[in-house]
């Protein structure tokens, strides 16, 4: 356990990949202080990712990738524009709104902040507004999408916890939209106080509006196959990732026409690149989830826990605290393969709701994307608005407070992530 | 990328002839597996959309296309680990060893690649009893002998080790070159 535990800490501060500082530590674990026939490793690695749920996250890094080549945020700000482009601070509501709709199309945080970014950032600087909390107010824009569904994340903790991807989907849109809300309504009160610049805005029309759905309205086709589709109980989550692949190629293939059949092979590999640097941590983290579990670390920790505290509101305060300090540090999808499996069992000990747990992860390593030092969003904003991550970690108080207040208010109403699946499922 | 060749600290490869060679096969190998890859993922797609429309207009079940999609993933992550590997996508912490004299840098460097290697080396190994086995016992819907996907570990597992000493040695050696790829943006989730 020491070992597993103490060598994964000391490969990752020494700037291993996380796949192999997994591999590595359970390894040595292993090697060290068991007897197990060392061919548990490649059966572990082999069990970790022969998953026909798993195949949805290559589909779904697949369209999102295509959407972005396709110009999609280019034409999201556009309609977002019409929508919102009227109020005080327009250019971090645009944003905002941007951002929840790209995270309906793809279910990576770090390339829609590229993507809004790549589109706002000049924009933003021509009109004057603070290009900190611009850059602070996109990285929170782009962490929606581990929450609003597609997403990643979500897929991930479903498998791992063991319940459908289509109520966690579900679940993550009240607590989505919330995040989404709360940030225009800070933005708004933060601007209407700021310089003259806030208060340049385009007026409100409804032909604009209508030529901005209209233009964008193919893009949107892709969240009604995906939630229609598993609300319907028309496709399992693996079938909707692809009908929506599919629909995404027609889509920028044929009506958007930004990219060519030439252009598929690179965004194609680009995609099996990323999703498989998912793919294959949930695989070396399965030989390490193997090896602490079979040392009763799990259930060390469950006691060690449950003789602080049997109050769930103090549980879940916990839990909170420590996974917004390992956000902080770890990305995402080695926290939930590592944090989860020891953590579920608790929480579903003193009576919460599995689902309304995974959306309290997922809201947490959204946080995660946007603080300092290790927070992927952030870090993308900063460098495409050319600022240091300081610089912009200063203004990050904004979206983080409401970003905060939402997962309180997610974490002690069960309803807000509840409510939504147990309706429509 | 397609085609892309030498990365990082090859780039003084045209010297030796035995480099030269060494270089030349690497972007065949390299450019093969692109295309294993991308052959890969479009029969994954269109075997599940073959499924969708099985059920949907033929009132037809598939039983085969849930299966080799299955074992197309496994062989497409495994295959795609190496390609991240190539692009420098596998995300690390590497704030706090930057901090540190460049001798111990270079320490840590060559510490991970051999314990890096170690780990990649014993996944192969341990494959190839899983790959005896596999030989035996048939998948349960195609009655597919499962080394079809097991094999998948040596080759995926073997073509990542590749990846992986030839992005790290130049690394450990130059540590002040980390991080300066933009390919370290970018995240799946």
């Amino acid at each position: 356990m020491i070992w597993a535990a103490g060598g994964f800490l000391v490969l990752l501060i020494s700037g291993t990949p996380i796949v192999l500082a997994l591999g590595i530590a359970a390894l040595l674990a292993i090697e060290l202080t068991t007897t197990a026939p060392i061919s548990i490793v490649a059966q572990r690695v082999y069990g970790g990712i022969s998953s026909f749920t798993l195949m949805a996250i290559p589909f779904f890094v697949v369209s999102g990738l295509l959407m972005e080549a396709g110009g999609i945020a280019r034409r999201f700000v556009t309609l977002a524009g019409a929508l919102v482009g009227w109020i005080t601070g327009s250019l971090y509501l645009v944003a905002i709104v941007t951002g929840t709709g790209l995270a309906a199309i793809s279910g990576s945080g770090s390339a829609d902040t590229a993507a809004i970014s790549a589109v706002m950032t000049p924009e933003m600087r021509k009109r004057r507004y603070d290009i900190d909390l611009a850059a602070a107010v996109i990285a929170a824009s782009g962490s929606l999408a581990s929450i609003i569904p597609p997403s990643i994340v979500m897929i991930v903790i479903a498998v791992t916890a063991n319940q459908s991807i289509g109520a966690m989907f579900l679940g993550g849109i009240v607590p989505g939209l919330m995040v989404a809300g709360s940030m225009m309504l800070g933005c708004w009160l933060y601007a209407r106080r700021g310089g003259e610049a806030y208060r340049d805005t385009e007026a409100f029309t409804g032909a604009r509006l209508w030529r901005g759905f209209v233009d964008a309205g193919p893009g949107l086709l892709v969240p009604v196959v995906i939630i229609g589709g598993i609300v319907g109980g028309i496709f399992t989550a693996t079938e909707a990732a692809c009908v929506a692949l599919f629909v995404t190629l027609i889509v920028t293939l044929f009506v958007y026409r930004e990219i060519t059949v030439a252009d598929l092979p690179r965004i194609f590999l680009k995609a099996i690149s990323l999703s498989a640097t998912v793919l294959i941590i949930i695989s070396t983290a399965s030989v390490f989830t193997w090896i602490i579990a079979t040392q009763g670390f799990p259930a060390m920790l469950k006691d060690w826990l449950t003789g602080i505290t049997d109050n769930p509101i103090l549980f879940l305060l916990i839990v909170n605290l420590l996974l917004l300090v390992v956000g902080m540090f770890m990305e995402s999808i080695s926290a939930i393969l590592i944090l989860l499996p020891i953590l579920l069992p608790m929480a579903q000990s003193y009576g919460i709701n599995p689902v309304q747990f995974g959306i309290i992860v997922a809201l947490n390593l959204s946080i995660g994307l946007i603080t300092p030092p290790y927070g992927i969003c952030l870090y993308v904003a900063s460098s495409v608005a050319g600022r240091r991550i300081e610089q912009v970690s200063r203004k990050i108080w904004l979206p983080l407070g409401c970003m905060l207040i939402v997962l309180l208010l997610v974490t002690y109403v069960p309803a807000i992530s509840l409510w939504l699946p147990s309706v429509l499922l | 990328m397609l085609g892309r060749t030498m990365t990082g600290g090859a780039g003084t490869a045209t010297r030796s002839p035995i480099l030269k060679a060494f270089c030349l096969g690497l972007t065949a190998l390299r450019r093969l597996v692109d295309a294993v890859a991308l052959l890969l993922l479009a029969y994954m797609a269109c075997a599940i959309l073959a499924q969708i429309v099985g059920r949907y207009f033929f009132n037809y079940s598939i039983a085969w296309s849930e299966e080799t999609a299955t074992f197309a993933q496994i062989w497409l992550t495994l295959l795609g680990a190496g390609i991240a590997m190539r692009h420098n996508q596998h995300v690390g912490v590497d704030v706090l060893v930057r901090k540190l004299p460049r001798p111990v840098q270079q320490a840590c460097g060559f510490a991970g690649l051999a314990l890096g290697a170690w780990f990649l080396a014993t996944v192969v190994v341990g494959s190839l009893s899983m790959l005896a086995i596999g030989f035996m016992i048939k998948s349960p819907a195609l009655r597919m002998p499962m080394a079809v996907p097991y094999m998948a570990l040596p080759v995926g597992f073997g073509y990542f080790l590749l990846e992986f000493v030839i992005a790290t040695i130049p690394r450990a050696l130059r540590p002040e070159t980390i991080g300066a790829t933009p390919d370290e943006t970018e995240s799946a989730a």
